[in-house]
């Protein structure tokens, strides 16, 4: 696990910033691993039934409680993809990959929004990396990266007979 | 290629079927813009990707595709993983007397992590980032008494149903 790349530092919201320069509000309360994960779908219930609002509560809130977080940060990142907030989403999700490197969701996410950004070959490299995670083809996610990869290639390759 | 990719993976449409499906449909015209078609190297990258797709096996994995950005998956409230996840945590520092029997967020452990929260808490602290927990803090409060009140409502049913059945 690395430690958070600082490059990104000027572009963090205030509050991050001073999440993460301060010893994590978690480990003060003591809040367990399972207690983290319960308040993570909690949030992850709000985000699947479409109430992005409190989503973005529960996640923002993890973040801010554990700044060393790849979930909260994968999280978050994960719904701003989804409301088309790219800087933020690519600074979360950034963050979230150099927490965890295996943290599939994270680079599939990114992928899309590298794709938004005209990074077409820096979105090809997350799918794959997130499809070479999981061989097995059980992770929905990696799935939702296999289904991209074969969007893409359709789209790439009528482009070019064209 | 072209409309060949679906049918490899018995697929009737990758546009306007699979992609439409999991909310990609937008897909086509950000993947136009997203590769340089003048200086890029799309031969090289329709490779890469045909190696990927020689992976895919049977397309069986089309039955089980997140239809929407995703979650990381210990956060999934919906996911498969959960148990197994559940299985593999033994941490120590769960031993706190104020937990629920279950080791979930009772209301009663909220009301608890509140009440610490106000005291961890100096007046230096960024106010923002306070305002962040304290709003997680009641919201998961609030799920927490919505979901005893669900649980009491489906003790109250229960304790009413089985009176019926013995005054029946």
């Amino acid at each position: 696990m690395n430690k958070p790349n600082t490059s990104n530092m000027k572009t963090e919201p205030a509050w991050l910033r001073a999440a993460t320069n301060s010893v994590s509000p978690r480990k003060r309360l003591g809040v367990t691993e399972r207690e983290f994960r319960e308040m993570g779908r909690i949030g992850g219930m709000y985000y699947n039934r479409g109430d992005l609002g409190k989503a973005r509560t529960v996640f923002e809130g993890l973040v801010a409680m554990d700044p060393e977080s790849s979930d909260a940060h994968a999280a978050l990142g994960a719904l701003l993809t989804r409301t088309l907030e790219n800087d933020l989403a690519m600074l979360h999700l950034n963050r979230a990959i150099e927490l965890d490197d295996r943290q599939i969701a994270a680079y599939v996410n990114r992928a899309e929004v590298r794709l938004r950004q005209k990074e077409g070959e820096a979105a090809v490299a997350d799918l794959k990396r997130a499809i070479e995670l999981d061989p097995q083809q059980k992770n929905s996610a990696a799935n939702r990266a296999r289904a991209m990869v074969m969007g893409i290639h359709d789209a790439l390759e009528a482009k070019s007979i064209m | 290629m072209g409309a060949g990719v679906g049918k490899m993976f018995g697929i009737d449409k990758i546009f306007g079927g699979l992609l439409d499906s999991i909310g990609l449909g937008a897909l086509k015209p950000l993947v136009n813009v997203a590769f340089d078609f003048a200086t890029g190297n799309i031969p090289g990258v329709l490779q890469d990707l045909t190696s990927l797709m020689s992976s895919f096996g049977d397309g069986g994995f089309t039955n089980n595709v997140a239809s929407r950005q995703p979650l990381p998956e210990s956060f999934n409230s919906d996911n498969e993983y959960r148990s197994e996840a559940d299985e593999r945590t033994n941490d120590s520092r769960t031993a706190c007397q104020c937990r629920g029997e279950d080791d979930e967020l009772s209301s009663n452990r909220l009301g608890q992590l509140f009440k610490l929260l106000g005291e961890v808490f100096s007046a230096k602290e960024p106010s923002e980032m306070m305002n962040k927990l304290s709003d997680l803090f009641r919201l998961l409060s609030q799920n927490a008494e919505d979901r005893q009140t669900i649980q009491n409502a489906r003790t109250n049913i229960q304790f009413f149903a089985g009176s019926a059945t013995i005054q029946a």
